[in-house]
Formats: structure tokens, sequence, C-alpha cells
């Protein structure tokens, strides 16, 4: 099955490797494409649970240990740790929002591609 | 006020039934009884994981807690609601992507199915089980203060209507069911909120001075009313926003949405729709600290679950009064709706985890009809609905408050390390994966049964939440289990789980 000194895809072979398990994925696992799609997923998703496991441990170390500035009023009788508490929601739902915009223009398309590529390959 | 509730209430059953009707016309496949035959959309998924999340305690529980506690009780509402965006960044997608209707499907990928789908089952029994009965516990007390009937009754008019909207609506049923009351609760908090901040001329800061001002809960405004200890605010609060990940029951609606777009944008559905309900409930439980009064929501109930009903009383118009008995009635009767959801989404994902992860897959090891398995999975509901009716009859007397806690906690230290290792580790192995999962359990079992939840003064552990001690100990069993074991084929396997996870290539 050679081509112009190419290996050239052999439909059932590639359903034999699919079936069980060897060459297919791990062809696609050692692909440029797979790769770039980890890298920008996890480029994203690191930062933003880490960023908001500080947001909440910093909520409750203000809660528990600076009792002060929890309990300061800022806007008329409303404290610092309602007005911080509340926040929380508008910025958990933009990280949310921001990641799903994110996902969906950079990595959505690679997986199109990486999906096109392999199911080709596998005859389908 | 007790008729018109029963009224109202009859007309709420009378819906979900027709609903469990059209659902039950369409369901023929295993599919559309697992995963609603994968036709939810996002925003469907969405409001139906929202509803799934808006049980009892969260409408009628944190509410109580604020006004009898103070903001501390706030810590439920955030962490219920920011627990999604860790559901969305690591398993919303992978988890479709890998899986076809149970978490069982994911973790059994890379590792022996024989050996892993049993305990899985277990697990997920255990969860939704210990689960189930606090909520249908307290829908018989509801259902006493409520219609005036005794609560064995309610709690058997709950189990009977969840066995039927399972067993001939399936997931269909049970996801619109969620949407029906998702709505219906959402409406009911949004006419209470603005009701309540009437009163207050819509400003938080008059809200928060009148609780200034009033005698006996002038500190509810500040933290440390209720959470005294750091470790139990940490504990409580961590193991809320990374527990959520590992619901079964949760996790279980990412394959009733058609592909991994729809399961992503869902999530972000959930934190809308959990953010519009979360931010009302300091006006709920501030509102009737000031207006109903804590002494008199203690001598209805000293938990304060009845916090909700009275403030829609008082801001109604006064009892005795049509709008004061009306908004109660129709909250009271939103309340019992949102109970019965609750527990038939969690009596469907335990039926799945009976049917699906054991029957076909380990005893009949995948040989069974679609109307074979759609069979075996009905006959499941009914058997675990008869099972919780009858436990929970048992339980009435007995304080079952920690069984929830206890659930979490183990959905927490047994399934989290095991899906997280699973997708994202090369080097987990069988071995690692049983050690985890049994040894998680034991741990979470034993650290919840030795704490205060279930001994009082009398406990060995002093967290009632046990989640920071035994979530890292799953994770260690876990680590452990695997880097003293080799299994080859977990490694191999875990490539082609990694392509399709991330990817979705080969996903149904």
């Amino acid at each position: 099955m050679e081509k112009n000194g190419k290996k050239q895809p052999n439909h059932g072979h590639w359903d034999k490797e699919f079936e069980t398990g060897k060459g297919y994925w791990d062809k696609a696992f050692a692909s440029n494409l797979y790769k770039e799609i980890v890298r920008k997923r996890f480029g994203v998703v690191i930062p933003l649970l880490v960023g908001f496991s500080v947001l909440f441990f910093v909520l409750f170390t203000v809660q528990q240990f600076f009792k002060g500035l929890a309990d300061a009023l800022v806007i008329g009788n409303i404290n610092f740790n309602f007005i911080f508490s509340m926040l929380i929601f508008p910025i958990v739902w933009l990280m949310g929002l921001l990641f799903l915009r994110y996902i969906r223009k950079n990595v959505y398309p690679l997986e199109d591609e990486i999906i096109k590529q392999f199911s080709r390959k596998r005859g389908e | 006020m007790e008729n018109l509730a029963i009224y109202m209430f009859l007309f709420l059953v009378t819906i979900t039934l027709i609903i469990t009707y059209i659902s039950a016309h369409y369901m023929k496949t295993a599919t559309d009884y697992y995963a609603a035959g994968r036709t939810i959309k996002g925003w469907q998924n969405g409001l139906a994981i929202t509803g799934e999340f808006l049980t009892s305690a969260a409408f009628l529980g944190i509410a109580g807690l604020i006004a009898l506690s103070g903001i501390d009780g706030q810590i439920f509402s955030l962490t219920w609601f920011a627990s999604y965006l860790v559901v969305l960044l690591l398993v919303a997608e992978a988890v479709r992507n890998s899986g076809k209707y149970t978490f069982a499907d994911v973790i059994s990928y890379r590792l022996n199915a024989q050996v892993i789908r049993p305990i899985a089952a277990v697990t997920t029994l255990i969860i939704c089980i210990t689960y189930l009965i606090p909520q249908m516990v307290a829908a018989g007390a509801l259902a006493k203060l409520l219609f005036g009937i005794p609560a064995s009754w309610g709690i058997l008019i709950v189990g009977t209507l969840m066995v039927i909207y399972i067993t001939f609506g399936g997931m269909t049923a049970a996801t619109w069911i969620q949407i029906v009351k998702a709505v219906l609760l959402l409406t009911g908090a949004y006419i209470l909120a603005f009701l309540v901040m009437a009163k207050f001329h819509f400003s938080p800061s008059e809200l928060f001075g009148a609780v200034l001002n009033t005698k006996g809960v002038e500190n509810n405004v500040n933290p440390g009313g209720w959470l005294k200890s750091p470790w139990e605010r940490y504990s409580l609060g961590f193991s809320m926003l990374f527990g959520t990940a590992a619901l079964p029951h949760v996790l279980m609606r990412f394959y009733t949405v058609p592909s991994k777009a729809h399961a992503q944008s869902s999530v972000v559905w959930v934190l809308t729709f959990m953010a519009m309900y979360h931010v009302l409930t300091f006006i709920f439980g501030f509102g009737a600290a000031v207006i109903v009064g804590t002494s008199v929501i203690k001598s209805l109930d000293p938990g304060g679950n009845m916090t909700v009903p009275l403030l829609a009383r008082a801001v109604g118009g006064g009892a005795g009064t049509f709008g004061g008995e009306f908004l109660m009635s129709f909250i009271c009767s939103v309340a019992f709706i949102t109970i019965i959801a609750a527990v038939s989404g969690l009596c469907i994902a335990a039926a799945s985890a009976f049917s699906y992860d054991f029957w076909f897959n380990v005893v009949k090891r995948g040989q069974q009809t679609q109307p074979e398995q759609v069979r075996t999975a009905k006959i499941s509901a009914v058997i675990i609905g008869t099972l919780a009716i009858l436990f929970s009859l048992s339980a009435q007397r007995l304080n079952v408050a920690y069984l929830a806690g206890l659930a979490f906690a183990i959905a927490a230290t047994v399934n989290l390390p095991t899906i997280i290792f699973s997708l994202y580790w090369k080097r987990l192995t069988n071995t690692g994966a049983v050690i985890g999962m049994i040894g998680g359990t034991i741990v979470a079992v034993t650290l919840v049964l030795t704490g205060p939840q279930f001994m009082g003064k009398q406990a060995l552990f002093p967290l009632a939440n046990p989640g920071i001690v035994s979530i890292p100990i799953g994770f260690l069993l876990t680590y452990l289990g695997s880097i003293f074991t080799s299994d080859t084929d977990a490694a191999h396997k875990y490539v082609e789980l990694s392509v399709r996870s991330q990817t979705g290539l080969g996903a149904e």
C-alpha cells in the first residue's frame, strides 16, 4: 500500500487497528493537532482553576481571619464581606462565559479538524 | 390554606403526569430511557441541571440558615453556584465525549470494567439513596405542615410519583419535570424577592439596616455566626466547590445533549440560572428575620425550613388574607414539586447504576436487546423507588440530616479522584482505582459517622464536613495504589481515552 513512497491508509487495516485500540489512537495522540488542542485547552483551564481557588481561599480567609475588614461598612449598611461575596457571582459567570467563547473560537476548529482527519482514516 | 395548597399541588402534579405520558410515547430505546434520546438542547439541560441542584436544601434550607444563623449560610449559595465552573473546566466535555449513559462509562473505559463497574454502581447507589432519604423525610415533614396529612403519607405520595415518572417517562420525563420545576421555582423566587425588597424600597442597604436594628439578629450580617472554625469553613467550602464535579446524577445529564458543544453551553446556562436564584437567598433570609421574626420561624420548625413559606405569607398580605395564603400555597406547592423532581433525578441515576452498570455490563456482559435494557431499567426504578420509600418510612424518627453530607463526602472522596485520574493521569491502574474507591468510601463513611453531625458533642472527628481531609486521602490512596502496581493495558487505553475525551473523536 505505497504510493509515491508514502504509506497510504487502508480502510480495512484502520478498522482493525481501531478495534484493537492500537495504531489509530496512537497516531491521533502523537499528532500535532492533538498536542495543540491540549496545549490551548490547559493554557486556559489551569490559570482559571488556580484563579478560582485563590478567589474562594481569599474570601474564606477574609471571613475567618480579617473580621475587621469583613465587617467594615462599605456602601451604606452593606459590609465588605457581602460586597466580596456578591462579586463572586459575576466573576465566576464571566470566567465560564469567556472560557466557552475561547474554546469555541480556538479549540473547536482544531477538534473538528482532528475528527475529520482521523475519521477519514477509519473510512467513515 | 390547606385546601388552596392541595389544589395547587394537584394542578402541578397533573402537569408533571402529562409530561410523563408524553415522554412515555417517545421512549423506545435504551438511549431514550437513560439519555432522553440525546435530544435535550443546551439551555434546556442547563435548566434541568439547575432544577436538579435547587433541592429543598437550596430552596428552603439556605434561607432558614441565613435567617437564624446569619450570612454564613450564604456559603452554600456561593459554592453550589461556583462549583459548576469546575464542572465546565474539567469534566463536562470530557465526560460527554467518553461515556454513553453513566459516569462509570468514563472510569471503566481504560480499567477492568468487570471490577470497576460494580464498585461504581455501589457508590452511585449509596450516594443516591443517602441523598434520597433526607429529601423524602423532608417531604413527609413538609406534607404534614402544609397539607395536614401524616408524614408517612407525604413520603408515600412523593415516592409513588417518583416511581411513576421514572418508570414510564425515563430521563425525558425527569428532564422536563426538572425544567418545569426550575422555571416555577425561579418565578416564585423573583415574585417573593420583589415583594420583600418593595418593603425596603428596593435598597439592599435598607434591608441590612433593618437587620442591624432588629434585636437578636443584629450580628447576622457579619460572618462567623454559624461557621466558627476556620477548618469547618475551608472544608465545607472546598468540598462543595469540587464535589459537584463527581455527583453521578449531575454527570449523567451530560449524556442527554447531542454534542460536546451543547454539554459545555449547558454548564454556562447552569451558571446563569443558578446565579439568578442564589443572588436572592440573602433577601429571603434577612427578609424573614426582620419581617417574620426568628421566634416565629423557630416555633414552626427549629431547623428554619419553613422560613420561605412564612415569608411568602407575610409579604403576600399576612395570615388570613387571600394574597398571603395564595402566595404561601404557591411557594409550598413549588417546594413540594421541587422535592419530587429532585428525588426523581436521583432515582434515575440509581436505577441506571443498577440496570446499566451492573446488570447490563457486568451480569449480561452487554448482551441484551434494546427492549430488554429498557425493561430492566424500569424494573430497577421500581425496586429502587420502593426501597427508598421503605427506608424513608423507617427513618422518619431518626436524624437523617447527616445523610446528605455523607452522600456529598462519598462523591467527592471516591468519584472525584477516580474521574480526574482516569481522564488526566496515564499511570492510573486498576488496583489504584479499586483501592481509592473502596478505601475512599470507608474513610468518608467513618469520618461522617464519627463527626459532629452524627455523634454530636461526643464526636471523635471535629469536622461536620470531612472533605478537606477525606478528598486528599481519596486522591492519595488512588495515587499510592497506582504507583506501586502496573497496568499496561490501562496505560495504553489512556491514549485512546485522552484523544476521545479531549477531541470528541469516536464519541457517540
